[in-house]
């Protein structure tokens, strides 16, 4: 099995938010690999397909996407300091929302 | 009564007086009792609240209400189906002890028209799977031989009925997960045209294919509870306007042109399943219809577009499992991101893993372009040849399954060959077509005795002219009466 393959399931693991074991990662690489060929009779398509939106078939635009990275996720104090404050009062515990523009009442 | 009346008939008994809604209810809890163990349909029974049901709803016929298309009949749902206070685990352990917070649309539509919820069925996992072996929480058996599957994902649905616990469940059919179960089970089941019944509270899975589908006895049942619970909702912007159609009435099939697709007859098509399809469609010819044959070339390549397009919603749909929003959490390495990666590690079967991981990749940048641009394009393509072909034939005929039910644990481990399953029945769901399977006679396999499906499907939005051949069929033809061999039954008998 090629190692770019295993490296490609940790890699989607990971954008996916899932630990994958070194022997479970092995056996996705291999289960991949046979779905991706059965799949690949995709790009022998129907000639003339056209696009999501409808339009006629014609060039295919260079997609624009950012890179698939996975980002390392802020630290939760930092979330938990833009949380609003709590209130405790005879119905339970409140969370005080600040006022915005126009609410008068 | 008998247990495998269909609704209807249990219905007429009941405003006849012959039977109370609560005796009615309180048998229906005994056969599952006596008959579960056996097939393994249910994952909660609602003993206590749909006795309650039934005697309010005796209560309000004594007083003079109107009694509603559904009324007394006794419903399962399937697990990914909320009902406020009641479990929707979808058959996963990541939702596990779950309570749904509301009542769904449809669901609600069936308590109106009066039903009763009786119970929750058994799924695989998220919906995700042909043979009911995906769920964490267990594997119902075919009724047939319960050594078989029921198929899936709406199985223990499809069980539950097949063994007459129930004459009715709803079930979701993404990629074929009503009309496959109800196929190798034997009973009848129905996809509705995209958007037809409401979205709201079934739990997503494929949010672009999945549809609330009813298994049921016969035909008119369907007929039955889609007109009960179809129609436009306007908290879910993907349904259509206006009402479920009327039910269409024919004498027989004249002027009715019926197509047959040659991908519906692949070469691997089990010879007991053709030739059980094959008499069908010489009864619908005898029955005044015209039969062609139709090419649909795109649909050699639906498989690999439906499990393109199916797991990349499927990636999206279930990020939103992290333990923060919904059911459990595992605690990681003390960091968020570890804590999000450890609860859906655990807490997904390797089906859904597989699913997300697959839907992940081809949604990623380098790759999106080469499977969900092109499946995308395919998917259009293929609704393009199907409304090509209704400009030339009403319905499509072929079968719903490649092969009846195979045995529990045969495909478990080859998820191509479990993929292969949805075959059939994957075409319809990608143009939103309505589509039905009805028994058509039994395939002798070995010393078994199994069920095959006829698949009827039509253009979109012709719903009821799929049930009104459906309909006709049963009424001259007894395979939809046809009853399985239950060692519960036997044993009381």
């Amino acid at each position: 099995m090629a190692d770019d393959l295993l490296a490609l399931v940790r890699r989607t693991a990971a954008l996916a938010r899932l630990e994958v074991a070194p022997e479970e990662g092995a056996r996705l690489a291999r289960e991949f690999e046979r779905i991706l060929d059965a799949f690949r009779s995709l790009a022998e398509g129907p000639e003339g397909a056209r696009n999501a939106q409808g339009t006629p078939p014609g060039p295919e635009p260079e997609p624009r996407m950012r890179a698939d990275l996975p980002d390392p996720f802020p630290h939760p104090e930092r979330l938990f300091r833009a949380a609003p404050e709590p209130h405790f009062g005879p119905t339970g515990t409140l969370l005080g929302v600040p006022k915005t523009v126009g609410d008068d009442a | 009564m008998r247990p495998f009346e269909d609704a209807t008939a249990i219905r007429e008994r009941v405003l006849a007086g012959e039977t109370s809604v609560e005796s009615l209810i309180a048998r229906t809890l005994e056969r599952i009792a006596r008959i579960d163990p056996e097939v393994g349909a249910f994952r909660a029974v609602f003993a206590d609240r749909s006795l309650a049901r039934a005697a309010q709803l005796d209560r309000s016929l004594r007083n003079g209400a109107r009694p509603g298309p559904l009324f007394g009949l006794p419903l399962a749902l399937k697990s990914n189906m909320c009902l406020e206070g009641t479990p929707a685990d979808c058959g996963s352990r990541i939702l596990a002890g779950w309570h749904a917070p509301y009542t769904a649309t449809f669901v609600q539509r069936a308590i109106d028209a009066g039903a009763v919820p009786i119970g929750t069925t058994h799924m695989d996992e998220f919906a995700m799977g042909s043979s009911g072996e995906n769920s964490s929480f267990g594997v119902p058996r075919n009724p047939w031989d319960v050594a078989r599957t029921c198929g899936g994902s709406s199985s223990g649905a499809a069980a539950a009925v097949a063994s007459g616990m129930v004459p009715l469940a709803l079930g979701s059919d993404t990629g074929g997960s009503v009309r496959q179960p109800a196929a190798l089970c034997g009973i009848s089941g129905m996809k509705p045209s995209y958007g037809r019944v409401s979205r709201l509270g079934l739990v997503a899975f494929a949010s672009s294919l999945d549809q609330v589908s009813p298994l049921a006895r016969s035909a008119r049942d369907l007929e039955r509870v889609l007109g009960a619970i179809g129609g436009v909702d306007p908290r879910d912007a993907t349904s259509l306007p206006g009402p479920f159609p009327p039910p269409e009435s024919r004498r027989d099939l004249a002027g009715l042109v019926l197509g047959l697709p040659a991908p519906f007859f692949p070469e691997g098509l089990d010879p007991e399943v053709q030739a059980r399809v094959d008499e069908a469609v010489c009864l619908l010819e005898d029955l005044g219809a015209e039969v062609r044959p139709v090419a649909l070339p795109a649909l050699a390549h639906a498989l690999a577009t439906y499990y393109v397009i199916a797991t990349a919603e499927a990636s999206s749909n279930l990020a939103r499992y992290a333990g923060v929003g919904f059911g459990g959490r595992a605690e990681g390495d003390g960091t968020l991101a570890g804590m999000m990666s450890t609860t859906r590690s655990r807490g997904f079967g390797d089906e859904v893993k597989r699913r997300i991981l697959l839907g992940t990749y081809v949604l990623s940048s380098g790759y999106y372009d080469a499977w969900y641009g092109r499946a995308s394009r395919v998917r259009a393509a293929l609704a393009d040849e199907f409304a090509h072909a209704f400009s030339a034939v009403d319905l499509l005929a072929g079968p719903t399954s490649p092969t009846p039910a195979f045995r529990l644990g045969e495909r478990a481990h080859d998820p191509l060959a479990m993929y292969r399953s949805d075959i059939l029945t994957v075409p319809a769901s990608l143009a939103g077509l309505p589509a039905a399977s009805i028994p058509c006679g039994l395939a002798r396999v070995g010393g078994a005795a199994l069920p095959v499906g006829l698949q009827l499907l039509g253009p979109r939005g012709a719903d009821e002219r799929v049930l009104g051949v459906a309909r006709l069929f049963q009424e001259h033809t007894t395979h939809h009466l046809a009853e399985p061999p239950l060692a519960g039954d036997e044993a009381q008998a």
